[in-house]
Formats: structure tokens, sequence, C-alpha cells
């Protein structure tokens, strides 16, 4: 009966010693996991922060341009607006003013002319007003076919590696947990070693339970 | 036959077998206890990268926008207002000749559908000869650039408290450390001794769990957004000079953040555009108890001081200013001169000769 007793302990000590040593492999397991997602996460993070550099540098830039050609298209609107407005008013000039009113109805228009070298024409609309929007809107789809411009997805990635890599981190308490209910039953001679042991291998299964559910889900 | 004389020993409560179980035991508490701190850890440097990643990226965008709305108010002020006005003049000098005259402002009034700064509420050409710039630069760009810098700067500062948490709770890590290595090393001693290395163990525990809970129950400064938008509200407000209602987005923001110090320091500024220098005074020094003690602060400061008469507290608030910078020029002009209305005629000439 003691030898029988005696197998029966040593037994479940060596279960125990078995069950800890499993625990803290899962737990370096786990924090392995935990790390390799926070550098995803910084990885996310950097990937979004270049897209904002991106997206600022193309905004910054397209809108420098479009005024410049929008500076080339005042000076064009003035002087094709002040031609016009003299060639109407050749129509009642009299026969001494026809020659001068010519001359600066041609001067207007021939300035007018090499301004418009200076800005793109097609984004002139029918009435001859020039479209800043849709210049602005078509350098930036060109720039989104070369660079990455939009840095939210970056960031709510980041977010969720976050968010994972801390409930791993989280699932190592669960786990230490286990380890010191198996530590108490190992050093217990009562039957009570039996319920921290049970107690110890619950833990064990929801953190292996957890760690599984966050690899999966996220 | 002499019996050997027999020597009874004690019986322990503690023996071997029971100490080791013992120290097992509270090995696995602080292993728990190590986990709770790597998991605040953890979760203290994600925060900390995370409030720092926005803090940069806040900062590339008001960079981007205070950029952008330069390049906006350059050619709506330097290229429309300037041909507006070209033309405004060559239609004033066609004098008696309507049809020129007639001519060179339908071409003006052309270019006017060419930029917001030349129509309602920046620019009316019958009462003004010049644009509200200032109050189209705060429209533009100036608040939103404004809100984006204290975005920047509220970012930074959660990221760097929540840096010092998590560097804290990495101390506790080593203490813990430190605790588990006293109590393997009390295993491997018999005697009383052992126990001492257990209680030293369990005292850098008992010391680690409070400065563990008074960590972790420290609180993160954070600005509230409401306070934020009143203050670039504000800025706005008294770049275009209306000091009134700036001083009034400024109180909302010190509602909503108490400890606001930049809300303080641009309050005083609004007080002291005013002439109200007692005001400007206490805000200044309000934003020196808040946090924000650098040598603008200290050297407005000053300045305010010597208006109000206090050349003493002028003196040693520009000499606080330049020992924050000693190339503020602005400084050097002040102290010399408090040092000269205070009667100090040789020190403050030593001044203005430093300069």
């Amino acid at each position: 009966m003691e030898n029988s007793s005696t197998e029966s302990s040593d037994r479940f000590k060596t279960i125990i010693a078995v069950l800890i040593a499993l625990v803290t492999f899962i737990g370096a397991v786990v924090a392995w996991r935990a790390s390799v997602t926070a550098s995803s996460a910084g990885d996310a993070d950097f990937a979004g922060l270049l897209a904002t550099l991106n997206a600022e540098e193309t905004r910054t830039l397209n809108q420098a341009t479009m005024y410049q050609n929008y500076r080339a298209y005042t000076i064009y609107l003035s002087h094709n607006e002040l031609g016009n407005l003299l060639a109407a008013d050749l129509e009642t000039a009299s026969d001494d003013e026809a020659p001068l009113v010519t001359q600066q109805k041609t001067a207007a228009w021939e300035q007018a002319t090499v301004s418009q070298d200076f800005f793109p024409s097609r984004y002139l609309d029918r009435a001859g007003r020039y479209d800043t929007q849709r210049e602005l809107s078509e350098a930036w789809a060109e720039a989104g076919q070369q660079k990455d411009l939009n840095p939210e997805p970056h960031f709510a990635e980041s977010e969720q590696f976050w968010v994972k890599s801390n409930r791993l981190v989280g699932i190592l308490i669960v786990l230490a947990i286990s380890l010191l209910f198996y530590t108490l039953a190992e050093g217990s001679s009562h039957w009570f070693k039996y319920v921290l042991a049970l107690g110890g291998t619950l833990c064990l299964l929801v953190g292996v339970a957890g760690a599984i559910v966050m690899e999966l889900l996220i | 036959m002499i019996s050997e004389p027999t020597t009874e020993t004690k019986p322990t409560f503690f023996t071997d077998a029971r100490f080791e179980r013992m120290v097992a035991i509270l090995i696995a508490v602080v292993a728990v206890l190590a986990a709770l701190a790597g998991y605040l850890q953890a979760g203290a440097s994600a925060r900390s990268a995370q409030a720092n990643r926005d803090a940069q990226r806040f900062a590339i965008q008001a960079m981007g926008r205070n950029t952008s709305g330069q390049a906006q108010l350059g050619y709506d002020l330097y290229d429309a207002f300037h041909a507006w006005s070209q033309l405004n003049t060559l239609a004033q000098s066609a004098g008696e000749d309507s049809t020129t005259r007639h001519r060179y402002e339908a071409v003006r009034d052309r270019i006017t559908g060419l930029s917001p700064l030349l129509a309602p509420p920046y620019f009316d050409p019958t009462g003004q000869t010049w644009p509200d710039v200032s109050g189209y630069e705060a429209d533009v760009y100036l608040v939103e650039a404004t809100a984006l810098t204290e975005r920047f700067t509220a970012s930074a500062q959660v990221g760097n408290a929540w840096s010092n948490k998590a560097n804290s709770y990495v101390a506790h890590l080593t203490l813990l450390a430190v605790t588990l290595f006293l109590y393997g090393l009390s295993t491997t001693i018999s005697g009383r001794v052992r126990w001492l290395f257990v209680i030293a163990g369990m005292a850098i525990t008992g010391v680690t769990l409070l400065w563990l809970l008074l960590v972790v129950i420290w609180p993160v400064p954070v600005l509230a957004d409401e306070a934020l938008v009143a203050y670039a509200r504000g800025v706005g407000l008294a770049y275009r000079g209306k000091f009134d209602e700036a001083t009034a987005a400024f109180d909302q923001a010190l509602v909503a953040a108490p400890d606001y110090a930049n809300a303080f320091y641009e309050r005083g500024n609004a007080h002291f555009d005013r002439g109200d220098y007692q005001a400007a005074a206490a805000d200044y020094e309000a934003a020196q108890a808040a946090g924000r003690d650098d040598a603008n602060v200290a050297g407005n400061l000053g300045w305010t001081y010597y208006l109000l008469g206090r050349f003493d507290d002028a003196i040693e608030m520009d000499r606080h200013a330049l020992e924050m910078d000693a190339d503020l020029v602005g400084a050097h002009f002040n102290l010399g001169l408090a040092l000269l209305a205070a009667g100090q005629i040789e020190a403050g000439q030593a001044e203005y000769a430093n300069v």
C-alpha cells in the first residue's frame, strides 16, 4: 500500500513537472509571437508615416505647380480680356481712333498668346475658365500611381497588430497563473493537489486557446 | 559502559523540503507579478509608439499645411491682387476717357473672380484699398496648421509619458529578476542565513509591487481636443487683431484644459496687445507654472514687468531668459533697459556693450 501511494505521488509529480515544462515552452512561443507582432506593428507605422510624407509632399508640390500655372493664366486672362474688349470697341471707334485701338488689340492678344505657353491649356473649360481642381486631381492621381499616398490603411493595420501583441502578452499572465497552480500542486501532499493541478490545466488550456484565437483572428 | 551524551534536536516546522516548497511558491508568485509587469510594459511601449507615430504624422501635416497655405497666399496676394491693383490704377488713370476706364474696370472685375481674397468678407473695393490678408491667412491655413502643431505637441507629450511608464516597468522587471535570484540562492544555503535572502526577496517584491501600482495609477497628460480647437481659433483671432474674441477663445481652451500652458501664453500675448499688462503678466506667470518655462515666455514676462515698473522682477526674468537662450538679443536690450531704470547704470551700460 505504501509503495503504491509513493509511486502514485511520484507519478503525479512527474506529470506536474512535465506540465510546468510545457507551460514554459508555450510561454516562450507566445512571447515570441507577441514580439513578432509588435515588430509588424512598427513596420506598418513606418509605412503609414512614409505614405503621410508622400501625401504632403505631393500635395504641396502640386499646389505650387498649379499656382505657377494659374499665375500665367491670370496674365493671359488680363491680356485676352483686354484684347476682346478692344475688339468690341473697334466696331464703334472713329476713323482716328481705329488704328490705335487696333494696335492695342493686337498687342493685347499677342501678349495673351505668349502667356498661353506658360500654362497647360487643357485645363481651360469652354468658358475660358481655368479648372484648378481638375489640375490638382489629375496630378494627385498620377502621383498615386507611383507612390503610396494613403496612410490610413497602414495605421489601421498597425492598431490591429498592437492590439494582438498586447493580448498575446496578456496571455502570459494566464500562463504564469497556471505555473503558480502547478507549483502549489507539486508542493502539496493533500488531495487538494488534484484540484490545484486541474486549475493549472484549465489556465493552460485557456491560454493556449486564447493564443490560437489571436493568431487566427488578427 | 560509558554512554555517549545525547543531544536532543528540536523538531522544526520548516524542514528543507518544506522550505524549498515555500520558495517554489514564492518564485511562482513572482513569476505572475513579472508577467503582469511585462504586460503593462508592453502596453505602455505600444501606446508610446502610437503616440510618437501620431506626433510625427501631425508634424508632417502641419508643415505641409503651412507650405501649401503660403503658396496659395502668394498667388492670391502677389499675383491676383497685384493684377487687380494695376488694372484699378489704369482705370483711375484713364480720367475723362470713359471707354478706356470701362475697359480696364471690366478686366479688373474678371480678375476678382480668380481669388477669394478679392471678394467679401476679405475685400470690398468700395471701402478698402487693401484686402484683409491676416483674416484670409487665418481662415485658409493658419488655424488648421496651429491645430496640427498643437496635436503634434500633445501627442509627443503623451508618447513621452507612456515611454517613462514603460521604462519604469522595465525597472520593476529587473527588480523582480533580482528577487528570483535571491530566492534561488536561498535554496542552495542551509541554516538561518537562507531566511535573509527570502526576507530580502519579499521586501524587494513588496516595494516593487507598490511602485508598480503607483506607476499604473499615475495619470498620463491628455489634452482635450475641445481645448486644442479653441486654442487654434484663438490664435487665428489674435492674428487678425481681434484680441477680445481671441481672449474669449483662450478662456474656453483653459476651461477645457486648466493647465494648458500654451493657452496661458497666447492669452497673455492678447492681453499685452490690448494694453492690459497686469493680466498679461499673470498669464505669463501661469504659463511658467503650467510647465512652459522657455526663453520666449520669460522674455515677454520680463518686458511686461518693465512696463509695469517692476524693474527688479524685470531684471531677474530677463536674466532667466538669457540663461535659457544667451542669443536672445531682445532680452539683452530689455535687461540693459531694466538695469538703467533700476539705477544700476554701470551694469546697464555693460549689458548694452555686451550686445
